[in-house]
């Protein structure tokens, strides 16, 4: 299980972050499974690099050609290939962005420590008490799987590799860690990547066409948010596997669905690599906004139904309000658990900006009972992609959270380089 | 004291009852709401929009709440629910089929299926304050109402039993073309459903501008027919001796009465109950005069609506309930309790 407390993880990498202020590469001991190790580390705008000679005794071979610098990771039979300057990193058939980019000094390659320990399956940490930062090996993923979804348990014998993909985020989640080719069959709202509209549709959440997916002959149908229960259990009747998993809940629950998804694809590699390098962005936003004072943090409403059809919001405790509040927004409907929310509350609330997909923008400036408030009357409703807010995958914390940076805070920006 | 002298003083109370009831549950609604607001700062809120002192010491959020947000509101809940019990009445009059309720010429399919074109198309338009959604609801009535009454027109003549088949089956129709349309768009379900449960959630003084003239001159112009009715309830026959025109009657309630509704769902949603329940609760309190029961049921369909909405903002916290749900819920035990007492008197 990953990331199962996120208080001492923030707390961990701030310290990191404090801790190694210095931009010179230095020799630095680090505990590797318990032993003491020395590795050649650097810091850079708040992360830690390590030297690439460095990972030989961890089963990796690095090699430079001009600004490209591949790592073979002989454990997992994996390649990474980095460019030094450049964010964007290929891990085997996947491509994820970091928010850090890798640079050669006087002939060595340095590389996001944290990024790269992940990666590799290993909890990277910090321990006070010797002012060491921590690499512990996890237990490497081995099939069968079980993968539990509140009191069901699904196990998965081999790596699946025909996919009908039933919700969006799951879509989304498998071209991501470079499983896209494993999807023969989406929904009609799986619309991202662009790849996927080449893929066959086989209906909606609720009401997939079962015939469709049975013609498809998959080896797993994976359902998640909007799932309908009787056809899920005709296709497991029909002897096809099939995985569920509730909405997610927080920001935790996206990044256990990824190497969920990543175990039975058999891309566990690539999941982590995407699961790191997401954490890292969230761990810089929720950096960047540990600095603002409390006085400074700005009101913030999400939009997701209004007018005539009731006041809906992201109450705080869906992953919507995580993300505001991780970046650093106070969502003004935090005390309310799920999506119901009341006009005279939000009135009451009057929060200094709005986010909401344009529809529901355009019914804020034209009735008049949302006059008074003061987002209106400033015209500081902020217009979002529905599609990256409202789905638990990857794109909430990439783009999302920079969105909701950049609006509220500008000055932060350009720190979010990726 | 003789037996019809009681009788009448009897229904004179109810009608000072009812409009004591409505006037203080308004007065009482107006301190009701999810955010809290101090008695006194609601008195002084409404003391001032009278033309009484400024308010220097409350917050102008509140004062928008109490005078934006929840007295058009409480204007528009007793409007919409005093014109379904009036439409009701009449149209239980001219069908003479207890059944009839406003919504019998496919009022409600017909907006329920503009509604639901509105929502998907995601059509953000606005016209005075009215969302594109309350037009085509609007709209979709009023295109309904027409197709009903065309097929069931017969030259000049226009039959009860063709209006209610008609409008039976443009019910059906409609409905199963919204199934259709929410299961392409699983996605604006929620939303579907929850437009045509109800809700005067976003009120404002734009709707009560808008439904308050045609509210009050289609109530008076169905009250002015109250004695035509009071002789159809004999029989088409009978009225027509008595000089009635039933048939002119008949076409005239039709469309004022359609019209008022199509404007009620437009502001509302779909509010089922109010208008098939009050009347009849009132007929067995006070007879079926329609001179006294028409404007009892105007009063009585306001104070039931308003004290619905009333729970349907303030029965859980920080969410609304769609009031046609509360309506149900409210009415219906209400109506089979009175049903059980006045049962040997049902004809």
């Amino acid at each position: 299980m990953i990331n199962t407390n996120k208080l001492v993880k923030s707390f961990v990498l701030a310290l990191i972050l404090v801790l190694s202020i210095s931009s010179a590469a230095f020799a630095q001991n680090i505990s590797v499974n318990g032993q003491s190790s020395e590795m050649t580390t650097m810091t850079v705008s708040g992360r830690t690099y390590v030297a690439m000679g460095d990972l030989t005794a961890f089963g990796v071979n690095g090699s430079i050609e001009g600004a490209a610098i591949t790592l073979k990771d002989t454990r997992h039979q994996a390649t990474l290939q980095f460019k030094a300057a450049s964010n964007v990193v290929s891990v085997n058939d996947a491509t994820v962005t970091l928010d850090a980019k890798p640079f050669i000094r006087n002939g060595v390659a340095y590389l996001p420590l944290k990024f790269i320990f992940e990666t590799m399956n290993y909890s990277v940490g910090y321990d006070a008490a010797t002012h060491r930062i921590t690499l512990t090996q996890n237990k490497e993923f081995t099939f069968p799987v079980t993968i539990q979804d509140g009191a069901l348990s699904y196990t998965i014998d081999a790596p699946v590799d025909r996919i009908v993909s039933l919700a969006p985020s799951v879509t989304e989640i498998l071209f991501a860690i470079g499983a896209g080719d494993t999807v023969i069959g989406r929904t009609i709202y799986c619309d991202y990547p662009a790849e996927s509209a080449s893929i066959r549709t086989v209906g909606t959440m609720y009401e997939p066409d079962l015939e469709g997916i049975l013609d498809l002959d998959p080896d797993a149908v994976i359902a998640a948010t909007h799932m309908n229960e009787d056809v899920m259990n005709a296709l497991s009747n029909a002897g096809i596997e099939t995985v569920t998993q509730k909405t997610a809940e927080d920001i935790d629950d996206i990044y256990v669905l990824i190497e969920q998804l990543g175990a039975i694809t058999g891309h566990a590699y690539e999941s982590r690599a995407l699961v790191a390098s997401l954490e890292a962005k969230q761990d810089r936003v929720v950096n960047l906004v540990s600095q603002l004072p409390t006085s400074a943090k700005k009101r913030v409403y999400y939009v997701v139904g209004t007018g005539e059809y009731g006041e809906y919001t992201a109450g705080g405790d869906t992953f919507i309000g995580e993300v505001l509040e991780q970046s650093g927004a106070v969502n003004v409907a935090a005390s309310v658990s799920g999506w119901n929310y009341t006009l005279e509350d939000l009135l009451d609330d009057d929060p200094a900006y709005i986010f909401g997909e344009a529809f529901n923008l355009d019914i804020m400036k034209t009735n008049s009972n949302y006059s008074i408030l003061s987002a209106v009357k400033n015209d500081r409703l902020v217009e979002i992609d529905g599609n990256v807010f409202s789905r638990p995958g990857p794109r909430i914390i990439d783009s999302g959270m920079k969105t909701v940076i950049k609006t509220l805070y500008p000055q932060y920006a350009a720190e979010l380089n990726y | 004291m003789s037996e019809e002298q009681h009788i009448k003083k009897h229904k004179n109370k109810i009608v000072i009852l009812l409009a004591a009831a409505l006037a203080a549950f308004a007065l009482f609604s107006v301190t009701q709401g999810s955010v809290k607001i101090p008695l006194r700062d609601v008195a002084k809120i409404v003391f001032s929009a009278l033309g009484g002192d400024a308010l220097a010491d409350i917050k102008p959020t509140h004062a928008f709440i109490v005078l934006q947000v929840r007295l058009p509101r409480i204007f528009l809940a007793a409007m919409v629910g005093g014109v379904l019990a009036v439409i009701g009445a009449a149209f239980q009059a001219i069908f003479r089929n207890p059944m009839a309720d406003p919504y019998v010429m496919g009022v409600s399919s017909g907006a329920a299926f503009g509604a639901t074109i509105g929502t998907i198309l995601g059509w953000s338009a606005s016209f005075i304050g009215f969302s594109g959604i309350s037009i085509l609801a609007f709209a979709g009535a009023l295109s309904t109402v027409a197709i009903v009454y065309q097929l069931a027109r017969v030259g000049t003549r226009v039959s009860a039993t063709g209006i209610l088949l008609a409008g039976i089956v443009m019910n059906a129709l409609l409905s199963s073309a919204i199934s259709l349309m929410m299961l392409l768009n699983h996605s604006k379900i929620d939303k579907i459903v929850t437009w045509t449960m109800g809700s005067f959630n976003a009120s404002s003084w734009d709707h009560v501008k808008w439904i308050a003239i045609p509210a009050l001159l289609g109530s008076l112009m169905l009250l002015s027919d109250a004695r035509a009715f009071n002789a159809l309830v004999m029989g088409e026959e009978d009225a027509q001796g008595m000089g009635v025109d039933v048939n002119k009657l008949k076409r005239r309630t039709l469309i004022v009465a359609s019209f008022l509704a199509a404007f009620t769902v437009s502001v509302s949603g779909i509010i089922g109950f109010v208008g098939l329940v009050v009347p009849h609760l009132l007929r067995m309190m006070i007879g079926s005069d329609h001179r006294r029961l028409l404007p009892v049921s105007f009063l009585g369909g306001a104070l039931l609506l308003l004290v619905c909405d009333t729970m349907a903002r303030s029965l859980i916290e920080n969410m609304e309930i769609p009031v046609g749900i509360i309506t149900a819920l409210i009415g219906g035990p209400f109506f089979l309790m009175l049903l059980q007492r006045h049962k040997r008197e049902l004809p």
